[in-house]
C-alpha cells in the first residue's frame, strides 16, 4: 500500500492493524483513506526542499522569539 | 437583569478597588447567571458554588483589610477543564479522564489564584481540545448564545459561551489551531493566542506540544491585556517557556495607530473567503485607514504549504499522546476524536520532518513580511458560523468543509508561534464577525493596539446575546 498514492479500504485496515495495532472496519478504512488523501492533496506539487543545514532538521519554535 | 454580571474586567476591577463593588455581589451575580442558562447552553462541566463564593467572602475581607492584589483580585472566572486544578477533578472533556484529579495545578492556574481571582467552575470544551465545535458527546454540546442553533466554536466553547452571557468575567483559553480565536469569533469576544513560549503550558493537558500555546478569552482588548499580564513570564517548568519576565501589555494599549502600516495579504488571507465575511473584514480594515493606518500588499512565501504542515504536525503530535489509550480504550473516545486520533497513525516520519522544513521556511517569510508591516489583518474565520452538526459549508456558492474551514486562516500563526488576536469587527446575519490581526514574535501589543482601534471604532454593535436580556452593547 502506498499510503500517499492508490488507497483502499482493505489495505488500509490491513496496515492499521498490522503495523499500528488498531481495528478499524471497512467503512472507517474508506473514511481515513479519503482524509489522508484529502492531506495528500495539500502537499507542495513541486515537493519540499530539504534542509540545507543540520539546524534546520528539527524545529523549535522558541527560536522564533529567541532570534529576535 | 444582573448588571454586575456582565462589566467588564476593567470596570469591575476599578469598583472593587475602590470598594464600590463587592465581590461577593460580583460572583453571586455570575452563579445567577450560570444557573439561569446554563442547563441549556452547556458552557460549564462542573460549577464551584460554595467554594466560589467562600473564596469571594475571603477576598472581600482582604480587600476590606488594605490588601488588594491587583485587577484580578475578586474576580469570578470559569477555566477550561484541561488546565488541571489541583485536588478537583479535571475531565479534558472526555470520559477517559472523566474521574483525572491532579496532584498539581496548572502555572496559570496558580498564578490565577495568587492575582486573587474567584474560580466558578471548569469550562466546557471540545473532546482533549481535538476539534473547534465543542459538541462534546460526554458533558453536552455548547450553544451559541446569539443563536443557539450554531456552534460556538472550539475547542475552548465554554469560554467563548461564558463570557459574553455573563457566566465568566473572563477566562483562559489553550489554542493549537484556533481553539481560543476560533470561538472569540464565534461568540463576539476578544481571543489572544500570544507569542509560543511567552505563557506557560505546564499543567495543560497537552494536544500538540509544538503547536499549543495558552492564552486570555474576554469582553474587551483591555480585559485580555490584564489577564495576558497575570499570566505570563518565564515558568522553569515548561521546556518550552520564554526567558521573560511578565507582560505589562495593560499600561501600554492604546487605539493611536497612527502611521502603523498594515499588511493585507490577498493570496491566503482573503483566498476562498466568502464574500460576506471579507467585506466586514475589508470595512473594518478601511476603518483603520481613517484612523492614519497605512495598508500595504504583502506576499508571504510558502503560505500555501501551511495547511498541510500544521495537519501533519498536529495529528502527528497528538496520536503520540494519545497512542496508547486509542489501542486500549478506543470505544471510549467520541467518534470524531477517535478518527482524528487514527488519521495521525498514518503521516510517517518524513512527512513529519517535511512539515517541520515548511515550518521553517515558513518562519522565514513571516520575518521578512515583519521587516516590512507592523501587523497582517485578516478574516478570523472564511466562512460564518455553521449549525451544531453542519459538516459542510460554503464561500461564494462552493461546498467546503466546515471544519477545516474553520482552522485554514488561523493555523499559520500557530505554526511559527506569532501572536494573533481576534476582535468582533462586525456582524452578520445576526452572528459576530472575527478579525484576526497577527503580528511579530513578542509582538502582542501591536497586534491589541490595532484590536483596540477596531474596539474603540464601534464596529460591532450587536446587541447583548439573548440569554442577557438583549442590551445594547456598550
Amino acid at each position: 500500500m502506498n499510503r500517499g498514492g492508490i488507497i483502499d479500504a482493505q489495505s488500509m485496515a490491513s496496515y492499521l492493524a498490522e503495523f499500528r495495532g488498531l481495528r478499524v472496519t471497512d467503512d472507517e478504512a474508506r473514511e481515513l483513506a479519503a482524509f489522508w488523501r484529502g492531506v495528500r492533496a495539500l502537499r507542495p506539487q513541486e515537493g519540499v526542499d530539504p534542509p540545507d543545514t543540520p539546524a534546520a532538521t528539527g524545529f523549535d519554535p522558541t527560536q522564533v522569539c529567541r532570534h529576535e | 437583569m444582573n448588571e454586575l454580571a456582565f462589566l467588564s474586567l476593567s470596570d469591575l476591577a476599578a469598583g472593587i478597588e475602590t470598594r464600590r463593588i463587592s465581590p461577593v455581589d460580583v460572583t453571586q451575580a455570575v452563579l445567577r447567571e450560570i444557573d439561569r442558562h446554563d442547563a441549556r447552553l452547556k458552557a460549564y462541566i462542573s460549577v464551584y458554588h460554595d467554594q466560589a463564593l467562600q473564596q469571594a467572602r475571603e477576598a472581600e475581607q482582604d480587600i476590606l483589610a488594605g490588601k488588594y492584589r491587583g485587577p484580578l483580585h475578586g474576580i469570578p472566572m470559569g477555566i477550561k477543564d484541561n488546565f488541571f486544578f489541583q485536588g478537583r477533578t479535571t475531565t479534558i472533556g472526555s470520559k477517559i479522564h472523566g474521574h483525572f484529579v491532579p496532584e498539581y495545578s496548572a502555572t496559570v492556574v496558580e498564578k490565577l489564584a495568587q492575582a486573587g481571582v474567584i474560580f466558578t467552575g471548569k469550562l466546557n470544551l471540545h473532546e482533549y481540545a481535538l476539534g473547534v465545535t465543542t459538541e462534546n458527546p460526554h458533558f453536552g454540546t455548547c450553544r451559541n448564545p446569539w443563536n443557539e442553533n450554531k456552534i460556538a466554536g472550539g475547542s475552548s466553547g465554554g469560554a467563548g459561551v461564558a463570557i459574553p452571557c455573563g457566566m465568566s468575567v473572563g477566562s483562559l483559553g489553550s489554542d493549537t489551531s484556533g481553539s481560543i480565536r476560533i470561538p472569540a469569533a464565534c461568540c463576539g469576544i476578544v481571543g489572544l493566542k500570544p507569542t509560543y513560549g511567552l505563557v506557560s503550558k505546564f499543567g495543560c493537558f497537552p494536544e500538540a506540544w509544538s503547536l499549543d500555546h495558552v492564552g486570555p478569552m474576554a469582553r474587551t482588548v483591555a480585559d485580555a491585556a490584564l489577564i495576558l499580564d497575570a499570566i505570563s513570564g518565564h515558568d522553569p517548568r515548561d521546556p518550552a517557556s520564554l526567558e521573560l519576565p511578565p507582560t505589562r501589555l495593560a499600561a501600554h494599549v492604546s487605539d493611536d495607530i497612527n502611521g502603523k502600516v498594515i499588511g493585507i495579504n490577498e493570496d491566503f488571507f482573503f483566498k476562498d473567503v466568502d464574500d460576506s465575511v471579507a467585506s466586514i473584514v475589508r470595512h473594518g480594515i478601511r476603518c483603520l485607514e481613517d484612523r492614519g493606518a497605512l495598508i500595504k500588499p504583502v506576499d508571504i512565501r510558502h503560505i500555501a504549504s501551511a495547511e498541510y504542515a500544521i495537519t501533519i504536525i498536529d495529528i502527528s503530535e497528538t496520536s503520540t499522546v494519545h497512542h496508547r489509550a486509542l489501542r486500549e480504550r478506543p470505544q471510549d473516545y467520541g467518534d470524531d476524536v477517535r478518527f482524528l486520533l487514527r488519521c495521525g497513525e498514518l503521516p510517517s516520519a518524513v512527512d513529519y520532518l517535511e512539515a517541520q522544513q515548511i515550518r521553517s521556511q515558513l518562519r522565514d517569510s513571516f520575518r521578512e513580511v515583519f521587516n516590512e508591516v507592523d501587523v497582517l489583518v485578516a478574516p478570523t474565520l472564511p466562512i460564518e458560523t455553521p449549525d451544531v452538526g453542519q459538516k459542510t459549508s460554503t464561500i461564494n456558492g462552493k461546498t467546503v468543509d466546515a471544519v477545516a474551514s474553520l482552522m485554514r486562516l488561523i493555523g499559520p500563526s500557530n505554526l511559527v508561534g506569532l501572536p494573533s488576536v481576534s476582535v468582533p469587527c462586525g456582524a452578520l446575519h445576526g452572528m459576530p464577525v472575527g478579525m484576526q490581526i497577527v503580528g511579530a514574535p513578542l509582538h502582542e501589543a501591536a497586534v491589541m493596539n490595532i484590536a483596540r482601534a477596531v474596539e474603540s471604532a464601534k464596529l460591532y454593535t450587536l446587541a447583548m446575546p439573548p440569554c442577557s436580556g438583549g442590551r445594547a452593547r456598550a
